[in-house]
Parts: structure tokens; sequence; C-alpha cells
């Protein structure tokens, strides 16, 4: 079972079915710490968010079966740092950036100051929450700003990684320590992740043989020009996952628009 | 019925006394002998609005909504009325949640309807309407919706040269019955 996941397809009205047919898309049930679920509507990133946890156990489909989208995210959370609340629970965003991580940054509140303290203050002005990944999600964009890549549109993804892996390596400057980290990153237009230490899996699929949500008892339905993209933390346990992200060395997946998925080292990339 | 949605400090009951009374008669005009339906000046243009409002919210159209509700949205031409990109994107976080339960017809309710007990000048005035759900706060929560939002329901809707336009939002409607705000929405940046 996930606590992060990344969806991205090439048509919007298909989650509840791909929810259906994967199970290795299946997220964690238990979410009394906090859970929610970001889309692309157009360019804007939209939110839906139970900081103080669900009573019942999750199902993806059920909380977010009628999102029109092809770019979700979705995250449990495990409260380590921060409160019950919607600023400390993800997906964040910002302008058309949607993020999710799992991890907790060495440096605790030290580690948080000295992010903020090299951010561009619009950035730095608009952390609201208190939570590591939240700081991290600022101090990327720093790097995106500083790139001149924050409001690019049709920005190539292997340009997007390479911004991103400036951004990672100035963290590690600036925290002295390399922790376990997986995060997703979206800006409606595919998606670049990067892990290590953190076992992850991706997949990619064409097409849906027998929709189980669309199809009668006699009238199979398939979506044979569906295509799509999923991201997960986890080994992978179905036919069709890879595995990435697992070495200590880290690595980086990227979704371009085709929903093409491109694994990168970040040693090839240094 | 309380108001209440997340990012707008504005959260106080609507006390009842501006709402039209029940046994209001329909709008009428008498040609010869034969009573028409006569409907106020200006309820095409915002039953027309309001019919917008649907459709881009049941298309989860954000761009189609941001255009409607523009006036109150602000932008570089209108910063003193600019509610924050935070509580906009809040309001349309509560709106795509809650698009099933906003899929009734709205209770349109002119100032000639409600005055004088709507506070003209506060509330609604000459040539205002207030668009108003029928699903009040708390009521309006969908299944699946996050705990910590609920649906906003009210807008209210000046018609000029037979144009409806949106000038308020729920939050700055409740918060109109004490002093009126000078920005709608959250304060942040």
């Amino acid at each position: 079972m996930a606590r992060i996941l990344g969806y991205f397809a090439s048509q919007v009205d298909r989650l509840r079915c791909v929810c259906a047919a994967e199970d290795g898309a299946r997220l964690e049930r238990d979410a009394r710490h906090g859970f929610g679920v970001g889309s692309h509507q157009g360019r804007e990133v939209l939110l839906r968010r139970w900081p103080t946890g669900l009573a019942h156990p999750l199902d993806l489909a059920e909380v977010a079966g009628d999102l029109r989208s092809g770019s979700v995210l979705a995250q449990v959370r495990r409260a380590t740092v921060g409160g019950r609340l919607p600023e400390n629970t993800q997906p964040f965003r910002f302008r058309q950036w949607m993020f999710a991580a799992l991890g907790t940054l060495p440096g605790g509140a030290d580690g948080r100051a000295r992010l903020a303290s090299t951010m561009p203050s619009f950035l730095s002005d608009t952390l609201r929450g208190e939570t590591d990944s939240e700081a991290l999600f600022h101090h990327l964009l720093g790097a995106l700003f500083r790139a001149g890549a924050l409001d690019a549109e049709g920005l190539e993804r292997s340009a997007l990684r390479d911004h991103l892996a400036a951004g990672l390596a100035s963290l590690d400057d600036l925290l002295g320590a390399r922790a376990p980290l997986a995060l997703l990153l979206s800006d409606g237009a595919g998606c670049v992740g990067f892990a290590r230490s953190t076992p992850m899996r991706w997949l990619r699929r064409v097409g849906i043989a027998r929709c189980p949500v669309c199809s009668g008892t006699a009238q199979p339905v398939a979506h044979e020009t569906l295509r799509y993209a999923l991201l997960a933390d986890g080994e992978p346990s179905m036919p069709g996952w890879r595995p990435w992200g697992g070495h200590d060395d880290g690595a980086f997946v990227t979704v371009d628009r085709g929903f093409e998925v491109r694994e990168a080292r970040w040693s090839d990339l240094r | 019925m309380a108001l209440a949605l997340a990012g707008c400090s504005a959260a106080r009951p609507l006390p009842a006394t501006w709402l039209p009374p029940a046994d209001l008669p329909a709008p009428t005009r008498s040609e010869g002998s034969v009573t028409i339906d006569a409907p106020e000046p200006g309820r095409v243009a915002v039953e027309s609005l309001v019919v917008a409002l649907r459709g881009a919210i049941g298309a989860r159209d954000a761009g189609a909504l941001r255009g409607l509700l523009a006036p109150v949205l602000g932008g570089i031409d209108r910063p003193a009325f600019a509610m924050s990109r935070e509580a906009w994107l809040q309001h349309l976080d509560a709106l795509h949640a809650g698009a099933d339960a906003l899929d009734a017809m709205p209770a349109l309710t002119a100032h000639a309807q409600c005055a004088p007990r709507c506070r003209p000048g506060v509330l609604l005035e000459p040539g205002e309407w207030l668009v108003a759900w029928p699903r009040g706060a708390g009521v309006a929560r969908p299944r699946g919706a996050p705990t910590d939002r609920v649906v906003p329901w009210m807008l209210r809707v000046s018609v000029r040269d037979g144009v409806a336009v949106v000038t308020g939002l729920d939050d700055d409607i409740v918060a109109a019955l004490g002093p009126r705000p000078a920005v709608s929405g959250g304060a942040r940046p």
C-alpha cells in the first residue's frame, strides 16, 4: 500500500477506472493522520484535504473518483512535524506547481529556517505550514526561480529534472546531511520524481483491456486509447511496476507529455 | 444559518430578517384581463449568469469560472478588489468539491423583494440581486468533500445596462452585515 501516488493520464475522467484496474495503485487505508489529493484543472491546482484524517478506511476512488483531471497527486500523512492543519497537509501548491513528498529533513526547525533564509522572499513569505515537505517544496521552487523556470510553460522534463538536481544539491549543502527522501513535482504537463533511500516504483500502461468500472456483465469496455503513468512508494509487487529510488545515491523519474517514463541516476547528472 | 469557508475570516450567522417573505406573490402585470408574468428588471440577465456559472461549475472549468467571477477576483485594473490567490483557490477547491451540491437552481432575490428589510446600502442595493443556493453551510458539504470545506453558496449580483455582474461572494456578503469590507477575500498575498 502506498502513501504517495502520482497519476498522470491522457484522459481526464479515468481515475476511477485506473484505481479499480491497478491493485498496485492502492493507497494506505489508514489515513487518520491526514490525507490530501491535488489535481490540475487547467493551470490551476485544486486541493482536497482532510487535515484531521479520515475516520473510515481510505478509498481513493471514493473520495476523488469524480476528479476530472489527468494530473493527480495524493499523499497519506504520517504526522511527524506540524499539527493536523490544512497548511500541513500535502499536496502543496504554488502557481502551477503541485508537490508531495515523503521523508523528514535533517536539522529540524533550524534546518527549515536555514532553507527559508536562502529563498527569495516571495517564497519564504508564502510558507504557511510547519512541515519539512513544504520547506523542501519552496526550496525547490527557489531553484526553479533562480533558473528562470518558475513560470516557464512547456518546460522540458529533462530541464526540469536538472533544475531539481541543482536544488537538491544545494539542499544537501545547506543541511549538511542527506536524508531519505521521495518527492513528486508536477506542473500539469507530466511530472518529475526524485527518491533516495526510499523504495519507489513506477508503471506505464496503454489501455485498460476490460475496465472493471465501465464494463457491464455482458458488454466489456476497453479504454484502448488511454495512456497513463503511475508513481508510488513501495517495492513493486504487481506485474508491470518497475523499482527506482531505493539507492542511497538517488534517482529521478520523469513523466513527459506523452506519458513516457524515463529514469536517471542522480550520479549521472552531476 | 452559519457560513464558514476556510480562509475566510467572516463567519457570522445571517439574520433572517432580510430574507424575502415566503408568500411573496410572483411578479405579474396585467394586460387587459390577462395577468402575465412580469419578471423584475434584470432577472433574465441574472438567470443567464447563473446558467453560465452552473455550467462552469458542472464542467469544473476553472478558467470559465474565473472569468465569470472576475469582477470580485480583481486584477491589475481593480487591485482594491483583488481577492488573494489563495483565497480564490480555496473558493475554487470548495466549488469543485461541491459541484454536485451546486447543481440545483439557486434562489434569486431582487432588492425590491426584500426592501427595506434587506438593509439597502449594506447588503443589497437597488439593482442588486442575491443568488443563494438552497442548501446552507453544513448541509452543502458533499459526500467525500474535505471536512474543512463547505460550499460557497451566495453571490451578490448587480445588473448594469442589462448585464449581470458578480459583485460579491459569500464571505464578503456575510461581512457586509458589519462594515462593508474594503477587500474581498483573505488578506494574504
